[in-house]
């Protein structure tokens, strides 16, 4: 699972030993609050377009496996752009974390 | 995080809904520029339409120079509003852009609407009288 970040939010998440991401009103308010994730990597073609925000939000990723699962946002858009979220804050500790660091993105 | 707005037709989409949603998008944005969803095609609304191209996912650009923007820098507050996300499923068509109430937002909500109503027109006509089907791929 990642979840893709930009600098400000790469250094917060980063700053703890379990990672904390932080459930927050998506822009359209018929997407639930969450913390979002996609199984897409950095390769994924077009994933921001897909997913609506800037390119700034590519610039670092976190990878990891899900030490609670995920909620798939929902059969038709969430399924295709393979888009989850936990409706609460969401933490990974170490034990679940794989890797992060910049996407090589800009 | 996550952005856009899904407005969704349900209903298994044909060929011919596709030739539709792309030949109404036309006549708002005639310069408008198809690009699939994997990046490897991109083609003028024109050209798709004239080669009967189809794909399942796809991005619609208002013009060249909004592609160029959302290349370049993702999702803006100058380019939000020409650009729309285009999934074509099973059971349904749904066409994502940055907020509901935009003028993209409309835009596709009177497209949605016209396919809709074809729709209802063409199960009222005898099948020896339907059109062909228009085969749209890429």
């Amino acid at each position: 699972m990642n979840h893709f970040t930009d600098r400000e939010g790469y250094n917060g998440i980063r700053s703890q030993p379990t990672w904390l991401f932080k459930a927050a009103q998506p822009p359209q308010t018929r997407h639930p609050v969450g913390a979002y994730f996609t199984t897409f990597g950095p390769d994924e073609p077009n994933l921001f377009k897909k997913l609506f925000i800037p390119n700034a939000k590519r610039e670092f990723i976190f990878s990891f496996t899900p030490p609670v699962p995920l909620q798939l946002l929902d059969e038709k858009r969430g399924k295709v752009h393979q888009i989850y979220y936990s409706p609460a804050d969401y933490s990974v500790p170490r034990s679940h974390q794989i890797s992060h660091g910049p996407t090589g993105l800009q | 995080m996550i952005g856009g707005f899904e407005f969704e037709l349900g209903g298994t989409p044909s060929p011919d809904d596709v030739g539709r949603l792309l030949r109404l998008l036309r006549v708002k944005w005639p310069a408008c520029i198809l690009e699939s969803a994997d990046g490897a095609v991109t083609a003028t609304i024109q050209d798709v339409l004239r080669n009967r191209s189809s794909t399942s996912q796809f991005f619609l650009y208002r013009d060249l120079a909004a592609k160029r923007s959302w290349d370049e820098h993702g999702l803006t507050e100058e380019n939000g509003d020409a650009m729309i996300s285009v999934i074509i499923d099973e059971d349904f068509i749904m066409m994502i852009v940055n907020a509901q109430d935009s003028v993209s937002g409309h835009i596709v909500k009177e497209i949605l609407q016209g396919i809709h109503t074809c729709r209802n027109v063409n199960r009222l006509v005898p099948p020896s009288y339907a059109p062909k089907s228009q085969q749209v791929t890429i």
